[in-house]
């Protein structure tokens, strides 16, 4: 009777003998004592019961998950493998049915013993699948809650648990294998931790910007993931399963990330995806149809390979990393010396940093002195931003190019426009002010009418180039890197204009040479202003930019080299200070001094001799008051060797240790 | 075509160098002595047109003015291999043929005749460009015709075209020995007076000097007039090399000499060129390095000028500095090169303001060859420039002193009445002297206010 009651337990989690409250959990209301039933079996019918009570929770749980296809694949094949561990368990119960049936004389214990595995195991599992409903987690996020769990010290719980871990990493695996070996994720309910990137502000491919940063973000945000980062992964099903985009790109879902996964190795695997969009996308269009016949790997045999290998993973029980990660960087050193190859013998990669050279970082000095020269009132002018304007300055531009006979050597030129991009008012009114007092002060003295004058809101101080990267490109210029550029040309052209300026300055009055203070300024001013430039230009940007060419031809890893593209840009904007906040605002101060003295006298030209002395002493003060901050920022960081580069720039500037001996000015104005 | 630069070749001397400078320039473009583009050149990203513009049927032409009072070195011109590379009506004889007569005040009498004509040709090809950046003149100041006439061109360029900038290459006569003309100290004062209020910029070009480094420099004892025209030309070229290759710098004239000279009357440059070799000496291949190059250029025995270190108490000192080098060249060495300098003080500095050496990076010509992975030009701001005036002030006040050889010059309007324009040329010269004196001492910044003030009482 009672080994009968107890059968039926175990399978449904009650009994005859018990009496339950439908909402009541503890189920432990039985009958306190049945006349012919010792107390003693009485406990043990109790144990047994609750045993049936965590099979019927979990048998409960896996038939939701199988009837209700929503949950995500993950979870579905942790069901799957749920249920044949039940099945075991049922296969178990009705082994002992049997037994019971041919030998009545068993006792309660015996079943006892015969379910020890299961006592257990299931309170266990019943935690596990408690936590993955409450926490809501899906996808790769379970795996971490599964592998938790799996460290245990009873063999026969972690196991069982690492079976269900191998379940759900076979999905892994396979998701990993479509990505490796066709570029496409296979992830219909949005739980891989590679996703789509809806962003329309596309980043390059591969190792992405500025490593250090994503990763940080990514931990950060990993860090605080349980709701939000579920949440978020819910609210963007994918519609496709077969996700093959046109020319979009792939990203990191850092929340999806399981721990045990190095982010290394996902931004491998990221990049190894993005580059199978690239060469699939390239298939498509004719003319680069045959570029897989210029390389000497055979894909479909690497595939193979590649497939076999991962197969071979999920066959044991644990999931090897190690050799997750060599078969991965195999994939990308194969797939990475293919794109090195598409892209520097193909699409001419070095070519196109030629161009960029060109027009961004003012190779052909001569273009950009016409250019400045034709310019030069134009741009003063400007205030804000119209497309007639910036009709006009293209126009301009390639009238130079036109002139020059440039158009052989700068061949993509409709790729670059100038565009004005003009900050809404106050951002830059700090920086503003120092040249306004200027200005103001000046026009103050000589009563003239115009409105104070500021640098930094005039055109030359808001030009950019719009750089439109034809599509193989994307994947190696993302618009961090274009803003970077645009960001040194800012500094480049307000440098040849300032020069262009101080020039001029010499031109108009070489025949007059009465003022000798303001030869002695403007000698000053552009003492610095051509060092400053010949060191950007020369000592940061060629050398480096040399370094960039070489390393990019010996290369044999396209996500190196762009990393090395990324880490040029970085050096130039380092050791051109604009990293360096206080030396670049002091930086800024000189050239808005320079552009207010050069303008200033320029207006006064016809009247030169009855020009305040005053005034020009003032300009004199104020650039040596900057010079003597400049100088004296730049010398502590030297001292610290924070920049290797320095040196050079205070070699040239110091060279008769003139500013060394007088205190860092560069004379008595 | 933006910022050309018209050449003006005045009389014997500034014919011959302008020929060879001229002969220079199609070399390293690829230009056939007819004008026209070699095969082999047809791909460059040089600036031809700078120096050249292309004739109707795309030949290049040389935007030079050959001017000259006697026939001579010009018809040697027209029989050489380059005879169709000229403009034919750039090309002005007098039609007297007489020649200066190695006076100044000839040569001056005659170009103030000829203003027209002359003027007549340089309108039409400053005109010819866009946006002119300004004349370069070569010429001697020894002679009649380069210094005389070349005064009077040089006063009257700067009167109408008072924006461009004016260059000159000018030969300076020997010093140090037997003139061979015997009133070249007055035609020198005479036009350095014109160079010092003219122009904007005077490459030294001091003819002791250059015989020395022919002699030295290329094993030669007894230099001909071409090889010295050569080196010339060699300077020439090279300082003209960032703009017809042009880099991230110094592509126009300007921003090469306004780096040089701090203040309009500081204007004589002197050079320096390394390593020089000649057609017929096959010299010694050396390797040479920035730091070898820069180091030469600095050591005065290569100086184009013959300069004191020191005179009168006090040292003279470099106010600035350009290296033009050309070649494959790593920045890095560059500046590894400009530490060493200074750490030897290989180069002494002016002590009122900040003052380096700066660098010019540039291309080589594709089409010569040369042995040298490396060369380099200087152009360099020295005090000691003075000297070479006062030599020439020297011989000048002997002469003066007993008015010798002075009837030639009564003869023309200028010195009809008086020698006033003997004495102002003198002072004018003193005064640059005593300015460059001047700028080797630390309160030079004030030298310009005193004489401003005390023109001013």
């Amino acid at each position: 009777m009672a080994l009968h009651e107890a059968l039926i337990a175990l399978q449904t989690g009650c009994s005859g003998l018990l009496t339950l409250k439908q909402d009541d959990p503890h189920f432990k209301k039985r009958f306190p004592t049945i006349p012919y039933i010792h107390q003693g079996e009485l406990e043990i019918l109790d144990r047994l019961t609750q045993i049936g009570r965590h099979y019927r929770t979990l048998d409960e749980y896996v038939q939701n998950i199988l009837k209700n296809k929503t949950s995500g694949l993950y979870i579905l094949s942790f069901a799957f493998e749920l249920r044949s561990i039940l099945q075991s368990y049922l296969h178990c119960l009705s082994q002992l049915e049997h037994e019971c049936l041919q030998n009545t004389s068993l006792t309660l214990s015996h079943l006892t013993v015969a379910l020890t595995d299961y006592t257990l195991l299931f309170p266990a599992l019943v935690s596990l699948i408690n936590t993955l409903q409450s926490t809501g987690y899906r996808g790769c996020q379970i795996l971490d809650i599964i592998r938790r769990s799996t460290l245990d010290g009873n063999t026969i719980l972690s196991s069982t648990i690492k079976k269900l871990l191998c379940a759900c990493h076979r999905i892994l695996i396979k998701q990993i294998t479509s990505i490796l070996t066709q570029g496409q994720i296979y992830d219909e309910y949005g739980e891989f931790f590679i996703g789509l990137n809806n962003n329309i502000n596309v980043e390059a491919m591969g190792m992405t910007t500025p490593s250090i940063s994503r990763m940080t973000s990514t931990v950060a945000s990993r860090s605080h993931s349980p709701d939000r980062g579920g949440q978020s992964v819910l609210q963007t099903p994918q519609p496709n399963s077969l996700i093959t985009p046109g020319y979009s790109q792939y990203q990191l879902i850092p929340e999806m990330l399981p721990s045990y996964i190095p982010l290394q190795l996902a931004d491998k695997i990221l990049f190894i995806g993005e580059s199978w969009l690239l060469l699939k996308n390239n298939d498509d269009d004719d003319n680069d149809r045959k570029f897989l016949l210029l390389n000497p790997i055979d894909y479909d045999e690497q595939n193979h390979l590649v497939q076999q290998q991962l197969y071979a993973l999920t066959l044991s029980d644990d999931l090897n990393m190690f050799e997750l990660e060599r078969i991965i960087e195999h994939a990308r050193i194969d797939l990475s010396l293919t794109l090195r190859n598409l892209f520097v013998d193909r699409f001419h990669l070095i070519d196109e940093l030629e161009q960029i050279r060109g027009f961004y970082l003012i190779e052909r000095g001569e273009l950009y002195t016409l250019f400045v020269n034709r310019t030069n009132q134009l741009l003063l002018n400007t205030k804000k931003s119209t497309n007639a304007i910036e009709n006009d300055i293209n126009e301009v531009f390639k009238q130079c190019l036109n002139d020059l006979h440039l158009e052989t050597i700068l061949t993509n030129a409709d790729k670059f426009k100038f565009k004005l991009n003009f900050p809404h008012s106050d951002t830059t009114a700090q920086e503003i002010s120092g040249a306004r007092r200027l200005l103001s002060r000046t026009q103050g003295l000589t009563d003239n009418s115009n409105t104070p004058f500021d640098f930094w809101s005039c055109g030359w101080a808001n030009l950019s180039i719009q750089y439109r990267v034809k599509y193989p490109m994307k994947a190696f210029f993302s618009e961090n890197c274009k803003q970077r550029y645009n960001d040194i040309f800012h500094l480049l052209i307000i440098l040849r204009y300032v020069q262009n300026e101080l020039n001029s300055l010499w031109l108009a009055f070489k025949n007059k040479n009465k003022n000798s203070l303001i030869w002695h300024l403007r000698n000053s001013m552009s003492f610095f202003i051509d060092n400053f430039q010949y060191y950007i230009q020369i000592d940061v940007l060629e050398y480096k930019y040399q370094q960039l060419i070489r390393s990019i031809l010996s290369s044999t890893d396209f996500q190196q080299i762009k990393h090395l593209h990324e880490l040029f840009l970085a050096d130039i904007q380092t050791h051109s200070f604009m990293l360096l906040s206080t030396a670049y605002q002091s930086i800024k101060n000189i050239l808005s001094i320079c552009v207010s003295f050069c303008l200033t006298i320029k207006q006064q030209e016809n009247t030169i001799n009855n020009l305040d002395e005053n005034i020009l002493r003032q300009f004199g003060k104020e650039f040596n008051d900057e010079i003597r901050l400049l100088f004296g920022i730049l010398g502590m960081v030297q001292k610290h060797n924070a920049l290797p580069h320095l040196g050079v720039f205070l070699t040239r500037l110091d060279f008769n240790r003139f500013l060394t001996n007088n205190n860092g000015s560069f004379g008595e104005f | 075509m933006p910022s050309e630069i018209i050449t003006l070749q005045l009389g014997q001397c500034g014919n011959q160098i302008g020929m060879e400078f001229w002969k220079q320039l199609c070399a390293e473009h690829g230009i056939s002595p007819e004008g026209k583009l070699e095969p082999f050149a047809r791909e460059g990203s040089d600036r031809k047109d700078v120096f050249f513009y292309q004739a109707d049927d795309q030949h290049y032409i040389p935007r030079a003015v050959l001017l000259d009072l006697e026939p001579r070195v010009i018809d040697g011109i027209m029989k050489s291999p380059y005879k169709h590379l000229y403009n034919p009506e750039n090309v002005y004889i007098s039609k007297d043929g007489g020649g200066a007569g190695n006076n100044w005040a000839q040569g001056y009498h005659q170009g103030d005749k000829l203003t027209e004509e002359i003027f007549d040709i340089i309108d039409r090809e400053a005109d010819n460009g866009d946006s002119l950046e300004g004349f370069v003149l070569c010429h001697s100041i020894a002679g009649g015709t380069g210094s005389g006439m070349g005064s009077n061109i040089l006063e009257k360029l700067n009167d109408r075209f008072p924006k461009k900038l004016i260059q000159t290459y000018s030969v300076f006569p020997m010093t140090n020995e037997v003139a061979d003309v015997v009133v070249q100290p007055y035609n020198s004062v005479l036009t350095l007076k014109r160079l010092t209020e003219n122009a904007d910029c005077t490459v030294v070009l001091d003819n002791t000097a250059l015989n020395r480094i022919a002699t030295e420099r290329l094993k030669k004892a007894t230099p001909t007039l071409a090889e010295l025209n050569q080196l010339v030309s060699t300077i020439m070229s090279g300082s003209t090399s960032t703009l017809r290759y042009p880099g991230y710098m110094n592509n126009d004239l300007i921003s090469l000499i306004s780096s040089l000279i701090p203040t309009p009357r500081l204007h004589f440059l002197i050079s320096a060129y390394t390593p020089l070799t000649s057609d017929n000496t096959e010299s010694e291949v050396r390797k040479t390095t920035v730091l070898d190059v820069m180091r030469r250029l600095l050591q005065p025995k290569n100086a184009m000028v013959t300069t004191a270190s020191r005179d009168k108490n006090l040292t003279h000192c470099y106010v600035s500095i350009l290296n033009i080098i050309q070649g494959e060249v790593d920045p890095s060495e560059v500046h590894k090169s400009l530490m060493r300098i200074r750490e030897r003080k290989l180069a002494e500095f002016i002590p009122w303001g900040p003052a380096s050496i700066q660098v010019a990076l540039s291309k080589k010509s594709p089409y010569i060859t040369t042995q040298h992975r490396v060369s380099g030009l200087m152009l360099a701001n020295h005090t000691g420039i003075s000297s070479l005036f006062d030599r020439m002030c020297d011989h000048y006040d002997k002469l003066i002193k007993r008015e010798a050889f002075i009837e030639n010059f009564r003869r023309l309007p200028m010195f009809k009445d008086n020698l006033d324009e003997f004495n102002d040329s003198r002072e004018v010269v003193q005064q640059l002297m005593d300015e460059y004196r001047a700028a080797t001492r630390k309160d030079y910044i004030n030298f310009g206010n005193k004489q401003a003030g005390a023109q001013g009482e």
